[in-house]
């Protein structure tokens, strides 16, 4: 249920298998697949030069974010009890909430539109690759241009809702994004993607704990107690996670922007 | 609201209904609806269209009619005859609203929104690409037929 996509008709079979896994249970692959093809499609259909259907695409992948970022929370390691069991709770709730998208007349038109559309020829789609490596250079001077000691020698461990407005998680996640989407251009061209996939596999564990802490936070809004153990630790996997993704980005093939 | 509804352009004829894209005359002709619906000042909030190729590439066609933080969406509904649960998805809406579809169903739901029926489809002609704009209240025969504009019209419009 993973890889590169065929075709439309492809990501709309993938999109249906993706969701019969949802709907059964409590495996997140379900979820997880359903979302990863949804961003596959976006990238397909901006290559192809359709506005259409995008925001069919994103609304889907939409219902089943806020699920996607629990599976994630309970399979983290280190989450406090009681954080977990108000995860699962709330998990339960908002899935059939998810589960409802698969129901609705716009989601079934998706699929159909999906298996109406010509194939995307992979030499028109190289064609759209430079826009995608120029984003992700971008990105990258931005992330790289972000001074991260100011951030990691803070001795204090500071409130939860300082990450989410740090401007080096902002920027790493944002070139996470734009590695994901060179990664799937590369993808419906037919290029190799090794390189992207370990960057992105870097970024993705920056990722996870980011989304440990939004999940913290709500469950805070919950009137949760977050214990300070964890958030220490949090923090540190956090700094270590910056670290890495530095790493990543210094290592990462990018078109010289002079060119 | 306003609901302008638009007949699919002209397409290729093909086995698989689902498929058929426009032709290059559809498609050209097409242009010039939009030209008259920009000349109109008419933008709209949502544009919704059926899941048929056709459908699909008339609507995207219609994209820069699309106000800024506008939207698309795919309806299956649209592919079929109307029914009540159409009517209830576009009462939701808000704004300025444009429906790609097909015929015979286009007409039925234009006489059903206009005359409560939706047997009186036949009383009204839309033509491949042509457009109908109702105004009012989003229910079987509470909106008024505002603007009815063939492809020949919108090609004399300057």
């Amino acid at each position: 249920m993973s890889g590169r996509l065929r075709s439309f008709a492809d990501g709309a079979d993938r999109l249906e298998a993706a969701a019969v896994v949802a709907e059964v249970g409590d495996d997140p692959e379900g979820v997880h697949a359903l979302r990863v093809t949804c961003r596959r499609i976006r990238v397909g259909l901006k290559l192809s030069g359709l506005r259409v259907l995008e925001d069919d695409v994103r609304w889907l992948s939409d219902h089943f974010g806020p699920l996607r970022d629990l599976d994630v929370l309970l399979a983290g390691s280190g989450v406090p009890p009681e954080m977990r069991a108000w995860a699962t709770d709330r998990r339960a709730a908002i899935r059939l909430e998810a589960l409802a998208s698969l129901e609705d007349p716009r989601y079934r038109g998706l699929v159909r539109a999906l298996r109406s559309l010509s194939e995307l020829e992979p030499r028109r789609a190289g064609e759209g690759l430079g826009s995608y490596e120029r984003r992700v250079a971008k990105a990258a001077r931005r992330f790289d241009a972000e001074d991260l000691s100011r951030v990691a020698l803070e001795s204090e461990v500071p409130p939860l809702r300082i990450y989410v407005q740090l401007p080096a998680l902002r920027l790493a996640h944002a070139l996470r994004r734009r590695l994901r989407d060179l990664r799937y251009a590369r993808e419906w061209a037919g290029r190799g993607t090794r390189a992207l996939v370990r960057a992105q596999d870097g970024f993705g564990v920056l990722s996870d704990e980011t989304l440990l802490v939004r999940c913290a936070l709500g469950w805070e809004a919950d009137e949760g107690v977050v214990p300070e153990r964890f958030r220490v630790e949090l923090h540190r996997r956090l700094m270590a996670g910056l670290e890495t993704a530095r790493n990543m980005a210094a290592a990462l093939p990018l078109p010289d922007p002079h060119e | 609201m306003t609901l302008t509804l638009v007949r699919h352009a002209i397409a290729i004829d093909g086995a698989d209904d689902d498929r058929r894209p426009l032709s290059d005359k559809g498609r050209r002709r097409f242009a010039r609806v939009v030209r008259a619906l920009a000349r109109l000042e008419m933008s709209f909030d949502v544009v919704a269209h059926s899941p048929k190729l056709r459908a699909l590439q008339t609507a995207e066609a219609l994209v820069p009619r699309l106000r800024a933080g506008g939207s698309t969406t795919v309806l299956d509904q649209l592919a079929d005859a109307p029914k009540t649960g159409l009517i209830k998805t576009l009462e939701a809406w808000e704004g300025d609203v444009a429906v790609v579809g097909h015929e015979p169903h286009l007409s039925a739901l234009l006489a059903w929104l206009v005359t409560g029926s939706r047997g009186d489809g036949a009383s009204f002609d839309l033509k491949k690409g042509g457009v109908a704009v109702l105004e009012g209240p989003v229910a079987p025969g509470a909106m008024t037929l505002t603007l009815l504009l063939t492809p020949r019209l919108a090609r004399r419009l300057r």
